[in-house]
């Protein structure tokens, strides 16, 4: 998995790329801790689970993502890793399993850099292309 | 001419207009120049945007952009776009994230002169003293569901009731402070509990609260009545409805992308999310997104008042002295139902302003008695070196703009181009070198929001004052500035 940061005058966008639709997310979610954080240091926290259903895939990457930024600005919490991504599709469904390691944030060691206000559907296609996943994700700051 | 692609006609110096093509229900008409269509507009999104909102059910007249157009989501920002009550939509991109992003400006009895060599210490405590920056919190008390609930209601009728501010602060606010028909039980219990201890909070991104100095005078008819001179001190707050707004956004845009399928739109679009405004899904997001306005008006009321506290204490001087005074509040990212003449016809249509100011003439109904002689106030920021603008509206807004003007610069620069312009160079320094103090959270907001990274807003405001739609009144210049 990989990400690239992109120009853009007035907000942040990236390109993501994975291997598979769980390593797309993930590297979707390393790429908004990037652009959230100014000063992080990792340690171990406490297990937060969440379970996302949605009907389109570009749903579920702004959803999972938008659940971070609530995590980060309304409960004040670190997202430390992804323990585990599990994306299912059943019945026409995509069903989101995650289960991440958290923390409250500690004053030096953790410092935000930008208030991302949402993750926008803005360019947002998610293709497949010889086994590789892309897309795009602009966050509103 | 074709600008990024897409064919313009000039209509006037000021007016350039895209013709229907495909699905376009109506045209597309910018206000700008020459210059600025042909190199901020060049390359950009922004003007396709204007074309994919001319395909809204219902919108009526012109696909309009105000100009400081730049891209936004949805609609550009600087649109503005009027749809059918009965068979028009509303979208969420048509107001923006930050609901009821707005400016204040509130006027003192001081010149420059009384306070020159005060501004350190002012900008000092005035940073103290009102929360800024990422996530900010804790202006005022943590409060109740049941307070936020309130707010969400009553806007900033509600800090005046609570003593942070004077019957006349309402009287002088844009809806008075208080959009009807607020129901705050469609509001997500996230999107309250994001905003719970955010009321009275600056954030961060290009919010500010500046210390001005009134620099020039345009119309002194109207400056008098507005309570303006010249070297007065004045200060603007720019900020809106915080995290609250943000999710009520959100929230909403998922609900109306699903509404929009429902009801077979075939929007160019995903970020243009719609439902027709008599629907309940309509409904609903009108009644939330009110209640996500009353927030930030009650945001800047509170800020309002912390700041006269913190000017009063650092220059320790009473009330009746410092004449702490609001000469008005407008909202520029919001969507209302106003009575506007289409082709003739005097029509009741949802009017959406996403990033631009209503700028309603001298007699109409719904600005306050003391304007009825200038027309509504119009105040527009600029970057935080060089200069804002107060305007006031004209009845030829009425006529071509639904009642619009334009509401700030607009960036030019992006931020990472522009941090990287600012490294190892000493910003505050510049910044004190042009006579303005300034305090930030972090180096990285003031590189980002160095005046060269926006456009020349005076570029912007002569554009709506040639066309006749706002008129200058005064240009002020920063000596002071918080950021987040």
């Amino acid at each position: 998995m990989h990400y690239n940061f992109v120009e853009h005058t007035a907000d942040i966008a990236v390109d993501v790329y994975g291997n598979s639709l769980a390593d797309l997310f993930e590297a979707s979610a390393l790429a908004w801790r990037e652009s959230v954080f100014e000063e992080y240091s990792p340690s171990e926290g406490e297990s937060y689970k969440f379970k996302i259903v949605k009907d389109s895939i570009e749903e579920l990457l702004v959803e999972f993502l938008s659940e971070l930024n609530y995590l980060v600005y309304t409960k004040r919490l670190t997202v430390n890793h992804l323990n585990e991504l599990k994306i299912e599709l059943s019945s026409g469904l995509y069903i989101l399993s995650a289960e991440i390691n958290v923390e409250k944030f500690q004053d030096k060691k953790h410092t935000l850099k930008e208030e991302i206000k949402a993750v926008t559907f803005h360019q947002m296609h998610i293709v497949e292309k010889d086994g590789e996943y892309k897309t795009r994700i602009v966050f509103d700051i | 001419m074709k600008i990024s692609g897409i064919e313009v006609n000039r209509i006037s110096d000021q007016i350039w207009e895209i013709p229907k093509f495909g699905g376009m229900l109506v045209p597309g008409r910018i206000y700008t120049s020459q210059k600025m269509l042909e190199t901020t507009l060049q390359n950009d999104e922004a003007i396709k945007q204007v074309v994919n909102v001319a395909h809204l059910p219902g919108i009526q007249k012109y696909s309009l952009a105000m100009p400081d157009i730049h891209w936004g989501y949805g609609f550009p920002i600087g649109g503005v776009a009027a749809t059918d009550l009965d068979e028009g939509v509303i979208s969420p991109g048509g107001v923006g994230y930050d609901i009821n992003c707005g400016v204040r400006l509130a006027r003192t009895s001081l010149t420059q002169n009384d306070v020159q060599k005060r501004i350190k210490k002012l900008v000092e405590n005035l940073f103290k003293d009102i929360p800024t920056g990422v996530g900010a919190s804790g202006a005022i008390r943590k409060l109740s569901s049941k307070e936020i609930r309130s707010i969400l209601v009553n806007g900033s009728q509600w800090a005046v009731a609570q003593g942070f501010g004077t019957d006349d602060d309402i009287t002088k606010t844009e809806e008075k402070g208080k959009m009807e028909n607020a129901d705050p039980s469609l509001l997500s219990d996230r999107a309250i509990e994001r905003g719970q201890d955010q009321a009275g909070t600056l954030g961060s991104g290009n919010h500010f609260l500046e210390i001005d100095v009134v620099d020039e005078i345009f119309d002194e008819q109207k400056a008098e009545v507005l309570g303006l001179f010249k070297n007065q001190i004045v200060i603007m707050i720019h900020t809106g409805s915080r995290g609250l707004g943000y999710q009520v956004c959100d929230d909403y845009l998922k609900v109306l992308v699903k509404a929009g399928e429902r009801f077979g739109f075939n929007l160019p679009d995903k970020q243009l999310a719609c439902a027709p405004i008599n629907s309940s899904e309509g409904h609903n997001y009108l009644s939330a997104m009110r209640c996500a306005a009353n927030f930030a008006w009650n945001n800047r009321q509170v800020i309002m008042h912390l700041a006269k506290k913190s000017l009063q204490k650092t220059l320790n001087i009473s009330e009746s002295e410092l004449k702490f005074e609001l000469i008005y509040d407008v909202c520029h990212n919001i969507a209302k139902i106003e009575t506007h003449n289409i082709d003739g016809e005097m029509k009741r249509v949802c009017v959406h302003r996403k990033g631009a100011t209503r700028a309603f003439p001298p007699g109409h109904k719904d600005i306050p008695e003391v304007y009825q002689s200038t027309g509504q106030p119009v105040l527009i920021p600029g970057d935080m070196g060089r200069y804002s603008f107060v305007s006031a509206g004209t009845e030829k807004s009425m006529s071509e703009t639904f009642g619009s003007s334009c509401h700030g610069a607009g960036r030019v620069q992006s931020r990472h181009k522009a941090l990287k312009a600012g490294k190892g160079k000493d910003l505050i320094g510049e910044m004190n070198k042009r006579g303005i103090e300034i305090q930030a959270k972090g180096y990285k907001t003031i590189a980002e929001e160095m005046p060269n990274a926006y456009k020349d807003v005076s570029e912007v405001v002569d554009v709506m004052h040639l066309a006749g739609i706002s008129t200058k009144v005064a240009k002020i210049k920063p000596v002071g500035v918080i950021k987040g």
